[in-house]
């Protein structure tokens, strides 16, 4: 039993260590964060600025987008994929509580209207 | 009986193993992450103070009257690649391919390095029309927060030419990669917060 527990924990961690993207994985990566910065620049000039009816429409896309690229960077780029969990706690521990502070920061000062 | 020893001598050796923590994660990989960690409640700071501040502008020209959307495209552009770049160093590094890995550091820098000369072109220009470092609240709050990733970003352009130098004597190998991984994640960080200021600095619109 212990010797079965072994080999499953040594599997999981193999798993996590030797799974790393190949170059052209990477550069297939790169490829769509190009391809969403040209849609989110796109969303500056004119004829596609009034494609967006409302503001918060307009608003919604880009912190989607925005999402998405710093999702892509910190999981494929960073290894958060592969690497063990608790780093993965460890930074978006970081993330929510600086998003949770502000968030409230901004709306303290009716940054929002 | 055999695996009742394997153990015991695994911990044995993991005592005198100098890397070897409860983790499984080397300390300096760990102090990198909890580092970036603490970073994103710096910048969360220095991008909610340009968001209180963005148009506090005393009826001076204000920094979204002078943005240049074409131009900080192609400076975002290039911090992007430069990610790209740095991730083919490491698993360059990781193949044990030094002189590949080399290559990628040296352009991965180089990159940093027309970043930065963007973000100089950029403030010489904002100066130039007026937007002094102390001309109203909103101009202060902008400086800060670029100047401060662009420190990180000078500072991530010496680490990686510390790197280079460092493998071109000999002592940055296959071996020693997560070095590499290390500063490499430190480089992905400030390509991170680059892409939130991006965003949320350039692109959002004012009301």
């Amino acid at each position: 039993m212990s010797e079965t527990t072994e080999v499953a924990v040594e599997t999981r961690d193999e798993a996590h260590d030797d799974h790393h993207p190949s170059d052209w994985e990477y550069v297939k990566v790169a490829i769509i964060l190009a391809v969403v910065t040209a849609a989110e620049v796109a969303t500056y000039f004119e004829s596609v600025f009034t494609f967006f009816e409302t503001r918060w429409i307009l608003l919604t896309s880009l912190f989607t987008m925005m999402i998405f690229k710093g999702w892509l960077v910190a999981r494929v780029f960073m290894h958060l994929k592969q690497d063990k969990p608790v780093l993965q706690q460890s930074f978006f521990a970081g993330v929510l509580l600086a998003t949770a502070v502000y968030i409230v920061t901004l709306l303290a000062f009716n940054v929002f209207g | 009986m055999a695996t009742a020893t394997a153990p015991a001598t695994d911990t044995h050796h993991d005592a005198h193993d100098p890397h070897a923590t409860n983790t499984g994660i080397s300390n300096n990989k760990l102090a990198m992450w909890l580092f970036l960690s603490t970073e994103c409640l710096l910048f969360g700071a220095l991008i909610s103070t340009y968001l209180i501040y963005k148009t506090r502008g005393n009826g001076e020209v204000l920094p979204t009257d002078l943005f240049d959307i074409p131009f900080t495209s192609v400076s975002s552009f290039v911090l992007l690649m430069s990610s790209l770049t740095m991730v083919l160093a490491l698993s360059a590094f990781g193949r044990n391919d030094l002189d590949r890995g080399k290559a990628w550091l040296l352009v991965t820098a180089m990159l940093g390095a027309v970043f930065m000369g963007g973000q100089a072109y950029e403030f010489t220009a904002f100066y130039e029309e007026g937007l002094g470092y102390t001309t109203n609240p909103a101009a202060s709050a902008f400086y800060t927060l670029t100047g401060f990733h662009g420190a990180h970003v000078s500072i991530g352009i010496i680490m990686l030419m510390s790197l280079w130098v460092a493998a071109n004597q000999g002592k940055l190998t296959g071996k020693n990669s997560e070095t590499v991984e290390i500063v490499g994640l430190y480089w992905h960080f400030v390509d991170l917060v680059w892409i939130f200021i991006f965003t949320v600095i350039y692109l959002i619109p004012p009301e």
